[in-house]
C-alpha cells in the first residue's frame, strides 16, 4: 500500500483513511491486544519540512505531544544525548551520521549511506526492539531523499512523531551537505492501530 | 458484617488469542476465584492449537457464555450482539483521562518499562516508542477493568519474568506474584482443566464456594482467620477437582503433568505508575485494605496455618 501527500500531515492523514477503510483484519500482538493491520504501507511526503507538519486529527493533546517529543524524539534527533545505536554504534563507535554525510560529499550518487538502528545481538532478544530499523539517504535532483524502515509503527500513536524525528535528522544532513531536502519516505512493514484506539480514530476520521 | 460483593468478577487481561495456558488462566479464575470472567469479545483460540483442540476450545468459550461465567466486553467498535460495549462518552472519557496522565506525570516517560530502568540505563536506550505503547495497553486495560466494575485483574505471562529486575524502591504489589504462583502450584495441585466441561466447570465452581467464602472473610476480616475452617475448605476443594477426572487419568495427570499444567496467576497488581491514574486508584485501595498483596495473602496464610497444624 503506497499512499502520496504533499506534507507530513497530509500523508499521515491518508495512511490511516486507507488503514480504517481497508478490509484487512485485527490480528493478536505481543502486547497481549488486537490490532487493525495493513503490512508494508509506504508513506512518501513530497515536502517532508512544509507546514503543516502536525495533523488537526493526531489526536493526542499538544502538550503532551510537545513532551514525548521533548522527552524523547528531541533528544534522539538533536542528538543531544548519545544514543548509541547511531553515532556510537558498535565496539568501534561508529559514528554513522558523520559516515553517511561523508559518503554522500565523496559520492554525490552513493547507495550505501545507511544508517542501521537494528543490533541483532540485542534486539532479538529484546523486550523493547527499536521500530525504526534503518535509514537510507541518497541524493537525487540535487536534494536529499531519505527512506525510514520500521518493523512496526503504531499508525495513530506514534507514526506522525516518527516521521517529524526522522525528517529532521533528515534536514540535519541536507544542511550539512548544504542542499535541499527532497522526498520523504516512511516504509512501515506492520502499520496497525492498537484496538483501544480504533474506535477514536473512526470517529475523528469519521467523513473520510 | 458484609463480607463480600454480591458478584465477583475478573478481568481477563492476558493474550487475546487464547492458547492452553490462557485458557487455564480463564477456568482456573471461574473455578477458585470469582463469578464470571470479562473478556474482550475479539479473545479467540489460537490458530496454533491443534484443530481438535482449537475446536473444543472455541466451544467451551461458547458453552461459558451461555451460562454466564464468561461475558464479553468490547470498544465502541466493537458493537456486536450479546456484547457489553463500552459507550462512546465513556471511551472518550477514559482516552481523555490516559493522555492526561502522559503530562501530569513528568517522570512517567522516561521511566516507562517493566524493568523501571530509566531510558537513560537501558542498554542501547533508543527506543522508548513500544515502552509507551506497553504502558497506554495497561492503562485501558485498568481503566475498562474499573468501568466494568472488576475488582481483579489477570495479568499476562509476561509480569512473571520482570521481578528479577526490579530495583528495591519499586517493590510493590507485583512481587508477591511469585508467591501466588507457588502457593497455587505446592498447596493447590490444581491440574490442566481445559479438559473439563463446561458442565463440570460450573460444578467445580459451587463446590468451590466454601473455600471462596472463608477467602473473602479472611479479606473482610483482617485476616483472622479459623485456620481449621480454612484448611477443611481447602482441602475438601482440591480432592473436589480431581473427582472431575476419571480414574484411567489420574495416571497422567499426576504431578509431572501438574507441574507443567500452567497454573493461573491471579491478582491486582498495580504498576507504580498506574497509581496515578484515577481508575487505578480503586485498584490500589482494594490493595492496600489486603495489605497490597491480593490474593497472596490469604494463599500463604493458608499454607502456613497448614504446615503448622502438621507441626502440631
Amino acid at each position: 500500500m503506497e499512499v502520496y501527500g504533499e506534507t507530513m500531515a497530509d500523508a499521515w492523514e491518508k495512511s490511516i483513511i486507507e488503514l480504517l477503510n481497508s478490509s484487512s483484519d485485527f490480528v493478536p500482538t505481543e502486547k497481549g491486544t488486537m490490532a487493525k493491520e495493513i503490512t508494508n504501507m509506504i508513506m512518501h511526503v513530497r515536502y517532508p519540512l512544509k507546514q503543516p507538519v502536525l495533523s488537526k486529527k493526531y489526536c493526542l493533546p499538544d502538550q503532551f505531544r510537545d513532551q514525548y517529543t521533548k522527552t524523547y524524539f528531541t533528544k534522539y534527533a538533536t542528538l543531544e544525548t548519545p544514543y548509541s545505536r547511531i553515532v556510537e554504534r558498535g565496539s568501534k563507535k561508529v559514528n554513522q551520521i558523520e559516515v553517511v554525510i561523508g559518503k554522500l560529499r565523496k559520492n554525490w550518487f552513493t547507495r550505501r549511506a545507511v544508517i542501521s538502528l537494528w543490533a541483532p545481538e540485542e534486539d532479538l532478544n529484546s523486550k523493547y526492539p527499536p521500530c525504526i530499523c534503518l535509514l537510507q539517504a541518497m541524493i537525487r535532483g540535487n536534494r536529499l531523499l531519505v527512506t525510514a524502515l520500521l518493523r512496526s509503527n503504531d499508525a495513530w500513536l506514534s507514526a506522525l512523531p516518527d516521521m517529524i524525528l526522522i525528517s529532521s535528522l533528515q534536514k540535519r544532513i541536507a544542511d550539512d551537505l548544504n542542499i535541499e531536502c527532497g522526498e520523504y519516505i516512511h516504509h512501515a512493514i506492520s502499520y496497525h492501530i492498537y484496538d483501544y484506539d480504533y474506535s477514536m480514530a473512526k470517529e475523528v476520521f469519521e467523513h473520510e | 458484617m458484609n463480607t463480600s460483593k454480591a458478584t465477583r468478577s475478573i478481568f481477563y487481561n492476558s493474550d487475546l488469542e487464547i492458547d492452553r495456558h490462557g485458557m487455564n488462566q480463564i477456568i482456573q479464575s471461574i473455578v477458585c476465584f470469582s463469578d464470571f470472567v470479562w473478556m474482550n469479545c475479539a479473545a479467540r483460540p489460537s490458530d496454533r492449537l491443534p484443530r481438535e483442540n482449537k475446536e473444543r476450545i472455541s466451544g467451551l468459550l461458547r458453552e461459558l457464555e451461555a451460562s454466564g461465567k464468561v461475558k464479553l466486553w468490547g470498544y465502541p467498535h466493537q458493537k456486536r450482539a450479546g456484547v457489553k460495549i463500552i459507550e462512546m462518552q465513556e471511551y472518550r472519557k477514559i482516552a481523555e483521562k490516559i493522555n492526561e496522565t502522559f503530562l501530569t506525570e513528568r517522570e512517567l516517560l522516561p521511566t516507562i518499562s517493566y524493568s523501571f530502568k530509566p531510558i537513560g540505563e537501558e542498554k542501547g536506550g533508543i527506543e522508548t516508542t513500544s515502552k509507551i505503547i506497553s504502558a497506554r495497553k495497561e492503562y485501558w486495560s485498568l481503566a475498562v477493568a474499573d468501568l466494568l466494575e472488576s475488582d481483579r485483574v489477570i495479568v499476562g505471562p509476561e509480569y512473571k519474568t520482570i521481578w528479577p529486575e526490579r530495583p528495591q524502591k519499586f517493590k510493590y504489589a507485583t512481587a508477591e506474584g511469585k508467591m501466588i504462583e507457588k502457593v497455587l502450584k505446592d498447596f493447590l495441585h490444581i491440574p490442566d482443566l481445559t479438559g473439563l466441561t463446561a458442565q463440570d466447570i460450573v460444578r467445580l465452581q459451587n463446590l468451590g464456594k466454601p473455600l471462596r467464602r472463608k477467602i473473602e472473610e479472611i479479606c473482610a476480616f483482617d485476616f483472622k482467620l479459623d485456620g481449621k475452617e480454612l484448611e477443611k475448605a481447602g482441602i475438601e476443594f482440591t480432592d473436589s477437582i480431581w473427582d472431575f477426572f476419571p480414574k484411567t487419568d489420574l495416571k497422567s495427570l499426576g504431578k509431572s503433568v501438574s507441574e507443567e499444567a500452567f497454573y493461573a496467576v491471579i491478582s491486582v497488581y498495580i504498576h507504580p505508575i498506574l497509581s496515578a491514574l484515577p481508575f487505578g486508584r480503586r485498584f490500589l485501595d482494594w490493595l492496600n485494605t489486603r495489605r497490597k498483596m491480593g490474593f497472596a495473602i490469604f494463599m500463604s496464610e493458608l499454607k502456613r496455618t497448614i504446615r503448622k497444624r502438621a507441626r502440631d
